[in-house]
């Protein structure tokens, strides 16, 4: 007699996520329960405490870190990656992204698997993936200024050029941009208004094969910036962006960007680096590209985690809170 | 034709993660530690929840409140995602189907939305002609009168009360070592046939 749990060739690994109190995170170690049970140990990483970080109850440890602002951080991080031998460390927010991408060229971590990679660190920059995408033939919404023809009254969007979660972008109508004190400046990203629909891909690429597979998810009701109801379908217009992607950032792995429409075509408007909270919807749903990652990063066959969705097809997907009791006191 | 009735947790589904990793992160809440290990080989050999609570020395009154807590959550369908098929039991329904048997599920649940909504995503709910959900509370008598109503021919399951549901309704049994009872504990219990292939008890 055997399962799933007791066949995993990664029985006994030892994986490390940072931002465990993010509802990525949550997702991420989840889907990694959801398969590999008890057989694998997962330590988690926070600023907060255990008891105000919900995905504590499903962790074997948790580690109290400073902020990845904080001088210390890439130290701290690294000796509990060391003094608790980390086999893989799952990276979340763009500095984790960032300070991982170093451990893989310091012996001192031997064979660690990191979701990152200098490419991935760079992209974190969003000013330097758009150039990179755009030398590979992405379609892209042109940046400010496109034109030396001037309208005062058309729509750009602006965000930070490093940031995540749609934090401090915001629509702003081009006699504004000349009249905000924050106009030009060099953290910014100012780019071409698109059109809704916005679609979320979640895209797994292994660049050392060329598999790709490219779930497409329509964000219907959105609440506090969380997806609440999605549509997810497959489009081969956007795997194709999808493939262009993976080959320019040397994607190993998912990862997860968004798409609009620009004159009824689909254009890339924001790259992740990483998976997202609504990738849990995509995992749910029989297409885990989470621990598809796991295995393909590992080495060994992932396929079998990421069935082709049919074109003509769609799965709906709504999302409730759990409540989940961390401490009493 | 035969009829081939089957209990769910830990006959088909395997639900050792589910149940300790629930118990385990109950008891963080109250800051005490749980070795899931010794918890589940505990389990197998017929310590209930409460009873193991009691042997870790916690005082009666808390561990009913631990108990009631992880059953008021056992089922929600969030812990409900961290069950497993048991591929090698799977493989014996797909074998009885093609061999034109009819499979009815007998499980004691109590909360029969989520338990559909977990087949479905495991993907067996297609593979039984009927699905009945019996109580926790009571199950070798309920499950003993639909084994009996639907006129089974074998009753495959892994606890004491699948096989006193079997007895009472004079149903061939086969016991399942691999779930929430170890061997030792069903042979103890009376389970004569443990492990064997249903498709070969049927042929004798």
């Amino acid at each position: 007699m055997f399962n799933n749990f007791q066949t995993s060739p990664l029985n006994g690994l030892k994986i490390l996520i940072g931002a465990a109190g993010s509802g990525t995170a949550f997702g991420i170690i989840d889907q990694l329960r959801s398969v590999h049970g008890g057989n694998v140990w997962i330590g988690g990483t926070d600023i907060y405490e255990e008891y105000l970080v919900s995905s504590s109850v499903i962790l074997d440890k948790f580690f109290l870190v400073p902020k990845t602002t904080d001088e210390f951080f890439k130290v701290i991080l690294g000796q509990i990656i060391i003094e608790n031998d980390i086999d893989v460390y799952i990276p979340i927010l763009n500095e984790e992204i960032v300070v991982s991408s170093h451990f893989l060229r310091d012996s001192r971590f031997g064979n660690l698997q990191v979701w990152s990679s200098e490419t991935y660190a760079k992209c974190v920059d969003k000013k330097f993936s758009y150039s990179l995408l755009l030398e590979n033939g992405v379609p892209l919404p042109s940046l400010f200024p496109n034109s030396n023809v001037r309208n005062p009254q058309r729509k750009w969007f602006v965000k930070p050029s490093v940031g995540y979660g749609s934090h401090g972008a915001h629509a702003i109508i081009e006699q504004d941009l000349y009249l905000s004190d924050s106009f030009p400046k060099d953290s910014l990203l100012i780019q071409e208004y698109c059109e809704l629909p916005e679609v979320t891909v979640d895209s797994f690429f292994d660049s050392d094969s060329g598999f790709i597979r490219a779930y497409c998810r329509e964000r219907i009701e959105v609440k506090s910036g969380v997806c609440t109801k999605a549509r997810l379908f497959q489009n081969d217009e956007i795997e194709k962006i999808a493939e262009v992607v993976g080959r320019a950032i040397k994607q190993k792995g998912a990862i997860t960007f968004q798409l609009m429409q620009l004159n009824k075509k689909w254009v890339l408007t924001d790259l992740n680096m990483r998976t997202g909270a609504g990738t849990s919807m995509t995992c749910k749903s029989g297409f885990d590209v989470i621990n598809a990652t796991l295995a393909c990063r590992s080495g060994y066959d992932y396929e079998f985690y990421l069935p082709k969705l049919n074109s003509t097809n769609s799965i709906y997907i709504t999302r409730q809170y759990v409540d989940i009791i961390t401490h009493r006191k | 034709m035969k009829t081939v009735a089957f209990d769910l947790d830990g006959t088909i589904v395997d639900v050792k993660f589910r149940q300790m990793f629930l118990l385990k992160a109950i008891l963080k809440t109250f800051d005490v530690e749980l070795d899931t290990e010794h918890c589940w080989k505990q389990k197998r050999v017929g310590v209930s929840n409460f009873e193991y609570l009691i042997q870790m020395n916690i005082r009666e009154s808390l561990a009913k409140e631990i108990s009631d807590c992880w059953i008021n959550s056992v089922e929600s369908i969030h812990w409900l995602n961290y069950d497993r098929v048991i591929l090698e039991q799977i493989r014996e329904i797909d074998l009885l189907n093609e061999l034109g048997n009819r499979l009815i599920l007998i499980t004691a649940r109590r909360n029969h939305y989520t338990m559909i909504h977990e087949l479905d995503r495991l993907g067996i709910l297609n593979k039984f002609v009927s699905v009945f959900s019996v109580s926790p509370f009571n199950v070798a008598l309920e499950k003993s009168y639909l084994l009996r109503k639907h006129c089974v021919d074998l009753f495959i399951g892994d606890t004491e009360s699948d096989f006193e549901a079997a007895q009472l309704s004079k149903t061939s049994f086969i016991g399942v070592s691999t779930g929430q009872r170890g061997k030792s504990y069903l042979t103890q219990k009376g389970v004569k046939n443990i492990d064997l292939r249903a498709v070969d008890f049927l042929r004798k």
